[in-house]
């Protein structure tokens, strides 16, 4: 429990912050969607929303990967560069339990805070889109999620790693990693790699652990 | 909780080896990716065409800017006998000095019969069940021609029937789904729906409607007339079992309603208004691989299968006989010195969306070849020869040599850039 104070005190600062600037966002999309069904009328509102190659909005797109790299500098910047992490690893409790704690913990607050913005989007949606659309739509934010909680952990593990040259080879892989989930823009174009994406998530924890490992090792010598 | 433990600690040992198979897979779709994107250069496929009054197929080639006027390949000809003989296409050239001609093969020409007999249409090769959201709109058939609205209501199928869902209250309106559902189902339609077409933009000459296809493989034609349902049944040869329908542009001649594609790969057209069915010979399309492209003039048919490196030219008559067919091959980008090397040094690649629809679906572009084999060896030799070096000396020589085999530049890449803990 107390692990989990400490790594409150650390995210408050940026949690709070990032949940106003979420829900901000999600109100100004909904206000887009409420204006251009009013502008336009309903119905060609509905003909140009299911038809076109509709592309998630940039906003709503960006800001979990966002706040992903923000989440993971914030918790494990003070870790490793005022060598907090080192001290934590020499607690009386399993090294790994600690590593699995804070890393939960910081992807907790990061999933509550996406998901509860997603929810309100997707809410919004229901009131002026049929179930077939926002289940399109829900479809559409599950790789944008996932993109974000996988900035978390790699800025993560960019930031723990204690060698420069694989830090720049851990930063260039996982920009890829995360790059995948924003190939392409459009609504849907996921579906079919929804269930590898799960994949992504566990590889970049291994990493994770893995650094989290050589950190340890180094700071033994 | 244990067992998460033993997964854990043990994952944790083989971190690198993973981050150098994940590198190895990001590689693999960068690399290509990259090398496209810098010295791919625009190839154009040739244009074959049939013409009608030297009864032999035409073939158009561009290459490095220079123009290539050939009669299948075989015999040169110039570029005004190219264009003499596509009298229904060059129709500058046709008009000449003189104007028209009163008549071309021996048949009266005009440019109303022209207006009324030229056709084209295409189907682009495409993954069929890329997602979409699955509402469709059905527009009023009896608007005034370019006049359409678009309707203030949007309509699903499920399995049990047809429901209209209005786009002012977000609800489904009983009265509508009532009505269609009855005059569906009064002419024998079958729920669920196994496939729907129409031809959806609001700038057309004419509004047909939907073509759906039932739960017993029959073919129906709905229309909306003011809100009031119109159903015909048309009449398909008996057997035919529908892999694909697709709506045609009415904005040009009104002759088709539909395309569709059987299970066993056939064409065939619904002509309009009659619903009379035209079979296609067999023209050896497959849907997944090939674009479809259908010119129709006065005396004959074209139908041009686009591949990969290969264009297929089917010539018919106006009574859908085979006439005469030719296939030209052209170069690719694996083909150019960047695709070849390509092709050698890299030894698989992977693409993440096949068609260029944006929707993803990765897929192995290429797998190892013996060529590739070879050139991997050369890598294990440089590994070897470096395995004394500080940042290959900790490595497992039998397992990284084994390794390197498969992945070639990819792997030696990964493990010269993600050294072990002791460098």
């Amino acid at each position: 429990m107390n692990l989990f104070y400490k790594e409150w005190l650390k995210l408050r600062n940026v949690c709070i912050p990032a949940f106003v600037v979420a829900l901000l966002v999600v109100i100004y999309q909904l206000f887009i969607i409420k204006n251009r069904a009013l502008l336009n009328g309903s119905g060609p509102d509905w003909y140009a929303t299911f038809l076109a190659k509709k592309t998630t909005p940039i906003f709503l797109s960006y800001i979990p990967v966002l706040l992903g790299v923000v989440f993971g500098i914030f918790q494990f910047w003070p870790e490793t560069n005022q060598r907090k992490i080192r001290l934590s690893l020499q607690l009386p409790m399993n090294n790994l339990k600690i590593l699995l704690q804070m890393i939960l913990f910081g992807s907790g607050c990061y999933s509550l805070v996406v998901i509860i913005s997603y929810s309100l989007f997707l809410i919004g949606n229901v009131m002026y889109y049929p179930v077939e659309y926002v289940h399109h739509l829900f479809i559409t934010l599950i790789p944008l999620f996932l993109g974000g909680l996988n900035a978390y952990v790699l800025s993560a593990v960019v930031v723990m790693e204690p060698r420069f040259t694989y830090k720049i080879n851990l930063l260039i892989l996982g920009t890829f990693i995360v790059l995948f989930n924003y190939y392409s823009p459009i609504n849907g174009s996921y579906l079919y790699v929804l269930k590898y994406q799960p994949i992504l998530s566990a590889f970049s924890l291994i990493l994770f652990f893995n650094t989290a490992n050589r950190l340890q090792k180094l700071s033994a010598q | 909780m244990l067992s998460s433990y033993i997964i854990i600690k043990y994952l944790n040992k083989g971190g690198r080896m993973l981050t150098i198979l994940f590198a190895v897979l990001v590689m693999s779709i960068v690399f290509p990716s990259v090398n496209r994107l810098v010295n791919e250069v625009k190839i154009t496929e040739p244009q074959l065409q049939y013409s009608c009054t030297e009864k032999a197929i035409f073939v158009h080639r561009k290459m490095n800017k220079k123009e290539n006027y050939s009669i299948r390949d075989s015999f040169q000809i110039s570029k005004s006998d190219y264009q003499n003989g596509l009298p229904y296409f060059y129709l500058k050239t046709l008009y000449g000095l003189t104007g028209y001609p009163d008549s071309i093969n021996a048949l009266p020409f005009s440019l109303l019969d022209l207006s009324k007999e030229k056709n084209s249409f295409r189907m682009w090769a495409k993954y069929k069940a890329r997602p979409k959201v699955p509402l469709h709109f059905l527009f009023n058939s009896n608007n005034h021609p370019g006049r359409l609205t678009i309707p203030n209501d949007a309509f699903r199928f499920n399995n049990k029937g047809i429901h209209f869902l209005n786009a002012e209250t977000n609800s489904v309106d009983e009265k509508k789904t009532y009505i269609f559902m009855k005059a569906l189902l009064e002419k024998g339609f079958v729920f669920p729906v196994k496939h729907a077409t129409s031809y959806l933009a609001i700038i057309k000459r004419k509004e047909e409607g939907f073509f759906l296809v039932d739960a017993k493989d029959h073919l129906f034609h709905l229309r909306s007339y003011d809100g009031k349902p119109k159903v015909n049944i048309v009449k398909i040869p008996f057997g035919t079992s529908f892999k694909d329908i697709k709506s045609l542009n009415s904005n040009s001649v009104e002759k088709y309603h539909l395309i569709y594609t059987t299970n066993k790969n056939r064409l065939g057209l619904v002509k309009s208004p009659d619903y009379e069915i035209i079979e296609l010979p067999d023209l050896g399309y497959v849907p997944e691989e090939h674009d479809f492209l259908f010119i129709e003039d006065i005396e004959n048919v074209n139908i041009k299968l686009s591949s990969k490196g290969q264009v297929k030219l089917i010539a018919l008559d106006k009574s859908y006989e085979e006439v005469d067919t030719y296939t030209a091959d052209y170069d690719t980008f694996e083909d150019t010195f960047w695709g070849r090397l390509e092709h050698n040094v890299l030894p698989f690649t992977v693409g993440l969306a096949k068609y260029k629809d944006g929707f993803i679906m990765p897929y192995s572009m290429r797998f190892i070849s013996w060529t590739n084999l070879l050139v991997n060896l050369v890598f294990v030799l440089l590994f070897l020869y470096n395995s004394k070096k500080q940042r290959f000396k900790s490595m497992h020589k039998t397992g990284v040599s084994l390794f390197l085999c498969l992945t070639g530049l990819y792997g030696y890449i990964a493990f010269f850039f993600i050294p072990t803990d002791d460098v």
